[in-house]
């Protein structure tokens, strides 16, 4: 949460800086700003923020650059920021002991911050990808006894549906234990 | 809420593998390109998924993604290894050389020329078919035609010895795994097993050719290899001799098996056939169109500030182009869900398009349309 609040007043302050003309906001300082593993992840992160927040009119990225020399700071945004509308994406936190034990797999795998990550947050929209999604059924599977096959995990993208679904619902968990 | 990870999920599932096409109708309706994650979109729709396979913004090799641990997983895994080492999965400027090298194996000339053995191979087996039926045995087209028609014409045209092809089905089987969108550890250490075996049997194979050389797709792809002109690294020549071999024959063994399916699901086409209504060429044609053999086909942008079908496309996403809905598209193809042989204009998208168009396109066509005509001219002339 910290971490979510510091972007939006960062952008807030900068917006402010510049006289609501838009920003450059890139993916090195906001994967400084939520202390992300590399910057891949914080690309995902930012488009998934602000995908949230209205979608390609909030957000307008301006690429430049060649693919090998790829770099996260060659990545610029012009977010267009509405008031008080950025940093609500955290819509519910874990209730159970079960949904946090797999959020906090989705954030090691992810590479968000566990508190960052609401229940009805697509995964996928996240950043979850073709190699984490593997990833994490092999976890869900060693770590917390849930078989899930794949599919599953597509139609089913949020931790809130992920533990309701009939592969895991069925199963009577040990973790379902309100708090 | 449909959403592309969830038609994604769909088609992964059950009902999906056994029918995908009300899934593809779902997929368009949700849009010609949809977002599954930040850096991973789907693909539905005729023109756009034309447009990408045919751009070179976006590229074969997924280990030019971005993303470190894909890469790391690629580079462990030998099975995708060998495909990114062959031809369907190189990008400029390195797919051109190799492509070159392996076009002049597959020239019209070249295939025209194979006309008589792929209707001496046919013939064999519906002989074989016919014995075994007469004698009150059961016949499997599919394990005995269908797979043994494409793998024996490559094992000539390659120079591999054909006591070897029942080997080839099932690692082909466990090798191809490396090439879906998603596989799991168990998957890619069959896969990866598989492709051990390949690599061993491939390089016994070019020692024996590189002493004895013969006239056959193996020794040609040696000379050039060995040549001054180096036109083939080594591991180039290994991965793409199990390319041709492995993933070559399975794509036309799925056309037979489908095109065997729609004279049962359409009597009237078989009639059509018969008669002369249609030829079949139109006919394999419209099976490929209405059952491609191949499914999706996944990109990865290589530029920066594309856009698909009015989507901006990220520097290094994903694009996972589905052929089948394509195909269906009914932008493209007036009622797409019904079976007509003389649809006028069938340009699919079965085998691909731009740079890496099928090589062997016209070798499948000729095998599927000899297959056909020889097996209706047996059962409804004899």
């Amino acid at each position: 949460m910290m971490r979510m609040q510091s972007l939006v007043a960062l952008c807030f302050q900068l917006q402010r800086l510049n006289g609501k003309k838009p920003f450059f906001l890139d993916c090195r300082k906001v994967a400084e700003l939520l202390r992300l593993k590399n910057h891949g992840t914080a690309h995902n992160w930012l488009m998934a923020l602000c995908r949230e927040h209205g979608g390609e009119a909030i957000l307008r990225k301006v690429t430049s650059g060649s693919f090998a020399t790829r770099r996260a700071n060659e990545y610029l945004y012009v977010p267009l920021i509405q008031s008080g509308k950025m940093g609500t994406s955290i819509d519910s936190a874990a209730r159970t002991e079960l949904e946090a034990k797999i959020r906090d797999i989705a954030s090691d795998l992810i590479g968000v911050e566990s508190e960052l990550i609401g229940m009805q947050d697509d995964l996928f929209g996240l950043g979850l990808n073709s190699i984490m999604v593997v990833k994490l059924i092999s976890r869900l599977k060693n770590d917390l006894k849930l078989n899930i096959s794949i599919p599953t995990v597509f139609v089913y993208p949020t931790i809130a549906e992920l533990v309701a679904c009939p592969e895991v619902a069925s199963r009577g968990s040990i973790f379902r234990v309100d708090k | 809420m449909m959403t592309a990870g969830k038609i994604i999920g769909a088609l992964m599932g059950a009902e999906g593998k056994s029918n995908p096409y009300p899934i593809y109708r779902q997929a368009r309706e949700l849009g010609s390109v949809t977002q599954i994650a930040p850096d991973w979109f789907l693909v539905s729709t005729y023109a756009e998924v034309r447009e990408a396979m045919r751009s070179s913004a976006y590229l074969k090799n997924r280990y030019s993604s971005v993303d470190e641990d894909q890469r790391a997983v690629r580079r462990a895994h030998r099975s995708i290894q060998l495909f990114d080492e062959s031809v369907l999965l190189k990008d400029p400027p390195e797919h051109g050389r190799v492509r070159k090298v392996l076009s002049a194996a597959f020239t019209p000339t070249r295939i025209a020329a194979l006309e008589g053995k792929v209707q001496q191979v046919t013939d064999q087996l519906l002989d074989m078919l016919s014995e075994r039926a007469s004698a009150g045995g059961a016949v499997d087209f599919m394990e005995d035609f269908a797979v043994r028609l494409p793998l024996t014409v490559m094992c000539d045209l390659m120079g591999v010895p054909r006591k070897d092809w029942s080997r080839f089905r099932p690692l082909a089987e466990d090798l191809n795994a490396a090439l879906e969108m998603i596989v799991d550890d168990a998957q890619l250490a069959a896969a990866d097993a598989a492709a051990a075996e390949l690599d061993d049997y491939f390089k016994a194979l070019i020692e024996l050719r590189r002493a004895d050389p013969q006239d056959d797709l193996i020794s040609i792809l040696i000379a050039e290899a060995d040549g001054e002109a180096g036109q083939l690294d080594l591991r180039e020549l290994l991965a793409n001799l199990v390319l041709l071999l492995v993933a070559g024959f399975e794509t036309t063994t799925n056309l037979l098996g489908n095109a065997l399916a729609a004279l049962f699901d359409h009597p009237e086409v078989r009639e059509g056939l018969l008669t002369g209504k249609y030829t079949y060429s139109e006919f394999i044609e419209e099976v490929l169109r209405f059952d491609p053999p191949v499914q999706h086909m996944i990109r990865s942008s290589g530029e920066p500030g594309m856009k698909l079908g009015g989507v901006q496309i990220p520097l290094g996403a994903e694009l996972v182009m589905l052929i089948g809905s394509a195909n269906r598209d009914p932008l493209r193809f007036p009622d797409p869900d019904i079976f007509n042989p003389a649809r006028p204009d069938n340009q699919h998208l079965s085998f691909g398009g731009g740079a890496h168009y099928c090589i062997a396109a016209a070798l499948a066509r000729l095998e599927g349309i000899t297959a056909f005509s020889r097996l209706l001219a047996r059962i409804f002339h004899s």
